[in-house]
């Protein structure tokens, strides 16, 4: 007789049934997580409000609060400053960086390696809301960018936060993440066997091309969960930016997490703003269906 | 590192985190903001001596607006809080505030208070807080700087265009000035846009009559989504911000918005701002060492009133007048306890002390007789402006309209054209309140 | 590998000081940080200091600022220690067992592990407006749900590395599924917690947003809440309070770096767990 619940080994089979209730709490836990995943989807067909009628007599409006994030100015301007942001902080900064350093630093002739990988590991570890206010304080007129670089290269102070306020996020969040792909690839390439290298060393293969055509296949997995995590996570990206740049100025740095934040607590629509959830769960959620094919094709 | 160890005390720390949320539940908690700390603080102190009970305070630095709207959605407000008085409707209409009719019946002051501002915080016959002040609102402007540029003062703008030619003036007289013209814009900084703002432009944009410089026409019960003054509002910012470039931006969408463009003024790099008749003492706090004497003060800064369009027929000059008030949690405990902390806050000593030096306008009659209140030259100065001051558009809804004012102003910052951001409004407040509860004036 | 990777002279020479100078760079910000924490002029600007106080430090500790570091532990451990809790009990039956489902389950956790936060914040708002948990257990509670699903996952890698045998030479003689539990897997499994438990810890401890929006008094308030509203507090940016407050607040993450940094590696190795 087969059993609803089995096992391998002898000693769990008598113990299966308790054994397996302790799933329960977990279960309840990922089940309310769910819950609130399908009442996000449910407010979103809403017009509920935070405060006044709206917020105790909700009615139901349909698709209208999708179709507004199309016809009306903001979600699409966000995207745009989402996808900005992310594909160069994220892909090209931090994963490009990451996996550079991580290369370069796996040669033995390279000195002071604990003091340059706790610099990089710093900006990782130093709290988001700590790191806004650095860079807060870096930018301005006579902070750090302008007194040590641009002004000894003879431009006259600028305010970044008003002129180039993008850039400024993204240097920092470059800054705050690439450790985290460095960790990574750090970890992976400690994977690659020193034979195949070697094997290619001795057919004569340059550096780069060592690099390019026998280490790369080999951490590719690597690469793409790298470059899938980082995206996701820098997509709803929230304290940094908030902090440093309050979206500002005009919409310039407005991140969908702050574009939500806004609508739902500020202006006050929640279901517009658990609309602008939505659509940032669905394209996620394209990255993780993509994300998952790449790996059961590996296995 | 014994990680049994670690477990046992994460238990201590969670079990004792239960225990010290219910522990609190005694006391009064009061939620106010850093520019009123001077009236609630010496109040709370007083009250503390007076009962034994204990207050739990919670300063808000930034935007207490918005805060405090999240707080009360969110069923979390102090028991007693500080509110903008134009949320009162909708906060009625949402149950928030307790009605406080029977306990100012018995609260001798109440008779002080003049009918105008008590019928502000009255909704349907019941009373739902307690006016604190009122304001006016103007340009300020930097003396120093506009002695560097050779400006006449007392500056008298007469209309829109001298204010630009000012700002103007200003910027090539002193290049380093990176805000010739301080006007508060976009969504960060919340109700202080539309007020300090929009309003201050609007309401002198176009002919007044039939409302047509407002963003309610009351007569027939609509939100005006679409108007000549509107229009000319929008093309102001953009003049101010794109064409002639005469304020930087990011000052606006700072993590302390307030505190930065008091500073800001007092570093010599705004040169006229649109504000509060408060800002004659609270820029100069703003650098932490307290207020100077009135005659630094005056040598530092002047004010002019904010200048209509110039079109023929619109108003000389504009200004709008809101105020805060103080109310009592509908969910509060002990409710009693809670106005008897509004009336220490509140007793005609701390009050009159607080209102004298504020710069801003007292709401009651005792304090307004006082000696302190009535020897303020500052005060008596900005008197002709309370008379002929106007208020916002409060009816239900007012903060939506407000939100999407903001979010146009984002937009002309962003480089939209003027059609672009009016569609845009229009759009946002059929979608909320519907197309038969809008208008369009020609 | 390592005989391999030989550079000419030069090359490295030029490697090594881009290098240096990248961590300069790095480390820049960090050093003003701690340079406006110790003078006494502190500014905005980059400068050396005038001096050197303690000022900025103790007045840190005599504001709200020594609760809400308390505030933070609170949240910090009490969400590592839940989420290790809950984690690890489901994790040793999905390594173990055969359970229904089990591989719809992982890949829902795989799933629900990337899902932005953000998207689930306003039921999250909402039920804790009608539970009345917009307060630290209430964060505690969301911040376990949010960091649940990773938990899980690393554990239950953790535990398919543990050698079944052990348990099995437990059982012949004579202990109880309890005994077993307690004596023989949480201790062969104990740096795997470990590491769950810090990384837990370190995520709570940095987050903003969750207890931003669900904690509404000054008294509740953690570090990283306390730093945003301390920005314009008292009617002043003071760059060495915020300065001393940041260099607070950051400690316990790098110690817990030191602590860890051996097993990082470990926790990287199960970054790109699957079902």
């Amino acid at each position: 007789m087969k059993r609803l619940i089995s096992s391998n080994h002898m000693w769990l089979r008598n113990v299966a049934g308790p054994v397996t209730l302790l799933v329960v709490p977990c279960l309840i836990f990922i089940g309310i997580y769910f819950l609130y995943a399908v009442w996000t989807a449910y407010v979103s067909f809403t017009d509920l409000g935070l405060i006044g009628r709206k917020a105790i007599d909700p009615s139901f409006v349909g698709f209208k609060n999708y179709i507004r994030l199309f016809t009306r100015t903001g979600f699409l301007d966000s995207l745009w400053v989402t996808t900005q942001f992310t594909l160069i902080s994220a892909v090209l900064g931090q994963s490009f960086l990451g996996l550079t350093l991580a290369a370069v630093m796996k040669s033995p002739q390279i000195r002071l390696k604990p003091v340059i990988e706790f610099a990089f590991l710093f900006g990782w570890l130093v709290p988001d809301i700590v790191a806004a206010f650095m860079w807060n304080a870096f930018a301005n007129r006579d902070g750090f960018l302008n007194s040590l670089f641009l002004g000894p290269l003879g431009f006259d102070s600028v305010n970044l936060l008003n002129q180039y306020a993008m850039t400024v996020i993204i240097v920092a969040n470059i800054w705050k993440g690439t450790a985290w792909s460095y960790l990574l690839f750090s970890a992976s390439l400690d994977s690659v066997s020193s034979e195949m290298i070697e094997a290619a060393y001795m057919d004569g293969a340059k550096r780069f091309q060592r690099f390019w055509y026998v280490i790369l296949p080999m951490i590719k997995a690597q690469i793409v969960t790298n470059i899938l995590f980082v995206t996701i996570w820098t997509f709803s990206y929230f304290p940094l930016v908030w902090g440093l740049t309050g979206g500002g100025p005009g919409r310039e740095t407005e991140v969908l997490s702050i574009f939500m934040y806004r609508q739902a607590f500020d202006v006050g629509r929640l279901g517009y703003g658990s609309a602008v959830a939505m659509a940032m769960l669905i394209t996620v959620g394209f990255f993780a269906i993509f994300y998952m094919r790449f790996l059961k094709e590996k296995k | 590192m014994k990680l049994s160890r670690i477990l046992a005390w994460s238990a201590v720390a969670a079990t004792s985190v239960l225990m010290a949320s219910t522990a609190v539940q005694a006391d009064v908690s009061i939620t106010y903001s850093e520019s009123f700390a001077d009236l609630i603080e010496p109040g709370i102190a007083a009250f503390q001596e007076a009962t034994g009970e204990n207050v739990i305070t919670t300063v808000v630095p930034g935007n207490l607006d918005q805060r405090i709207s999240v707080d009360f959605a969110g069923g979390a407000a102090s028991d007693v809080v500080l509110f903008d008085s134009y949320r009162t409707a909708e906060y009625s209409e949402s149950n928030f505030l307790a009605a406080l009719n029977d306990q100012v019946a018995n609260w001798s002051p109440w008779a002080d208070y003049y009918d105008s501002v008590k019928s502000m915080l009255t909704v349907g016959g019941e009373v739902r807080g307690i006016p604190i002040d009122t304001d006016v609102r103007m340009l300020w402007y930097s003396k120093a700087l506009f002695e560097k540029a050779g400006i006449a003062m007392p500056w008298q703008p007469k209309n829109w265009n001298d204010v630009l030619s000012a700002a103007k003036q200003i910027k090539a007289a002193a290049p380093d000035v990176q805000y010739p013209f301080y006007l508060p814009v976009g969504s960060k900084f919340g109700e202080a846009t539309t007020m300090q703002g929009f309003y201050m432009v609007l309401l002198g944009a176009d002919t007044p009559e039939g409302d047509r410089n407002r963003l309610r026409n009351w007569g027939e019960g609509k939100w005006i989504v679409d108007s000549p003054a509107i229009r000319a509002t929008l093309g102001f910012y953009q003049d101010v911000f794109i064409n002639e470039n005469l304020s930087a931006r990011d000052l606006y969408y700072s993590p302390d918005p307030w505190g930065d463009f008091r500073r800001a003024f007092l570093d010599g790099n705004i040169a006229i701002m649109s504000g509060g008749s408060w800002e004659f003492t609270e820029t100069f706090a703003a650098n932490g060492g307290g207020v100077p004497p009135l005659a630094q003060r005056k040598s530092v800064m002047g004010w002019a009133p904010f200048p209509g369009s110039g079109k023929e027929g619109a108003p000389v000059s504009t200004n709008v007048s809101g105020g805060w008030a103080i109310g009592v949690n509908e969910k509060a405990d002990d409710k009693a306890s809670a106005f008897k902390l509004i009336e220490t806050i509140l007793s005609p000593e701390n009050y009159t002390r607080w209102v004298s030096q504020s710069g801003k306008l007292t709401t009651r009659r005792d304090a307004a007789v006082s000696a302190s209140y009535q020897q303020d030259s500052y005060l008596a100065s900005i008197a002709p402006l309370v008379a002929t001051t106007t208020s916002r558009d409060t009816y239900p809804g007012y903060s939506m309209v407000s939100a999407f004012i903001q979010q146009a102003s984002d937009s002309i910052l962003e480089g939209r054209s003027v059609d672009e951001v009016v569609a845009e409004y229009k759009a946002n407040m059929i979608d909320e309140f519907g197309e038969d509860a809008v208008m369009v004036i020609k | 590998m390592q005989m391999s990777m030989r550079r000419s002279p030069s090359g490295l020479f030029f490697t090594q000081a881009a290098l240096i100078v990248m961590t300069l760079l790095w480390i820049s910000p960090a050093s003003w940080l701690f340079m406006t924490a110790f003078d006494p002029a502190a500014s905005g600007a980059f400068k050396l200091p005038d001096g050197f106080t303690l000022d900025h430090f103790a007045a840190v500790l005599q504001r709200k600022s020594g609760v809400q570091f308390i505030n933070s532990m609170l949240i910090s451990a009490g969400t590592a220690t839940f989420t290790v809790f809950v984690a690890g009990i489901a994790a040793y039956p999905f390594s173990r067992l055969n359970i229904p489902f089990k591989n719809g389950i992982l890949w829902v956790l795989v799933l629900l592990r990337i899902l932005p936060p953000v998207a689930i914040m306003i039921p999250v708002f909402l039920t804790a407006r009608i539970t009345g948990l917009l307060n630290i257990p209430g964060v505690v509670l969301a911040l376990t749900i949010l960091n649940l699903p990773f938990a899980v996952l690393l554990l239950k890698n953790f535990f398919d590395a543990v050698p079944i045998e052990l348990e099995e030479a437990a059982y012949m003689e004579g202990a109880t599924l309890f005994q077993i539990i307690t004596k023989v897997i949480a201790p062969v499994s104990r740096a795997g917690i470990a590491v769950v438990w810090f990384m837990t810890f370190t995520a709570s401890w940095n987050e903003f947003l969750f207890p931003y929006l669900l904690l509404r008094t000054d008294a509740s308030f953690p570090m990283s809440v306390g730093l945003y509203s301390a920005f314009g507090a008292n009617n002043a940016t003071n760059y060495g309070f915020l300065a001393a407050y940041s260099v607070i607040y950051l400690a316990p993450a790098v110690i817990v770096y030191f602590l860890l940094r051996r097993n990082l590696t470990t926790g990287f190795a199960g970054v790109g767990v699957k079902g």
